[in-house]
């Protein structure tokens, strides 16, 4: 009897990488770390249950930062990428431990590091692709510095 | 038409895991959400979870959450799917 592959792999070479939702992902978690800490009251059940879904949504975009930080950088970062930034393997180490961080607390201090971080990642990932990069004030809440491809 | 395929692969975990077998059924009957082998030019039949399908083609997606940033498997023909998934061991 002939069993044929079929294959399930994601190596499919759509090649189509962002780094936008990581950086999302870790504006998500310091706006919503300012939420947790403005919450007034977490005795009365209106703001129990608001402060349940902050926390839930904080531990959903961390989680969210480490997934898609870890794809790009074991599926799109290959040998020349590597060479030109060796230091990514760290970085990106260094980026899943205080993704970690920011689940498990609420300094706003981590969530920064977290986002300084991502966007040193995606510093990284334009600059394989030889693209120049600007920082620009993003218009959402918390107004941090993201890193973007210069248009 | 039946045909049975071994999947190669973790991109279809938990569901479907490497070394898995799958039990496909030639069908027009195809619904988002359906899993299905479709047969892509250059890289052969491939597992994947129906994201959505429409007169334009069908749009593909892993279940394997840590892919979740590819998505964009893109848009294929309807003609190109080879089996719905209707059982697997």
């Amino acid at each position: 009897m002939n069993i044929e592959i079929a294959k399930a792999h994601c190596d499919i070479p759509c090649k189509v990488y962002d780094p936008a939702i990581a950086q999302f992902g870790a504006l998500s978690v310091v706006r919503l770390m300012d939420l947790i800490n403005e919450l007034e009251d977490i005795t009365s059940v209106k703001n129990a249950a608001q402060l349940t879904r902050l926390v839930a949504q904080k531990e959903e975009h961390a989680q969210a930062v480490k997934n898609d930080v870890a794809t790009i950088w074991g599926d799109y970062f290959k040998g020349p990428q590597i060479e030109k930034y060796p230091d990514v393997h760290s970085l990106v180490h260094n980026i899943m431990q205080a993704a970690s961080k920011c689940k498990q607390g609420i300094d706003r201090n981590d969530g920064l590091a977290l986002m300084t971080m991502v966007n040193d990642f995606a510093g990284m990932f334009w600059g394989s692709k030889d693209m120049e990069i600007e920082t620009i004030v993003s218009p959402n809440l918390p107004n941090l510095d993201v890193v973007r491809p210069k248009s | 038409m039946f045909r049975i395929f071994k999947v190669s692969g973790e991109s279809m975990k938990p569901n479907f895991k490497n070394d898995h077998f799958v039990l496909t059924r030639k069908t027009k009957n195809i619904k988002e959400n359906d899993v299905v082998v479709i047969n892509l030019d250059h890289y052969g039949n491939i597992l994947k979870r129906v994201s959505s399908i429409g007169q334009n083609g069908v749009m593909l997606k892993s279940d394997n959450p840590i892919y979740e940033s590819t998505p964009t498997l893109g848009l294929h023909e309807v003609s190109k799917i080879v089996g719905k998934v209707i059982f697997k061991i």
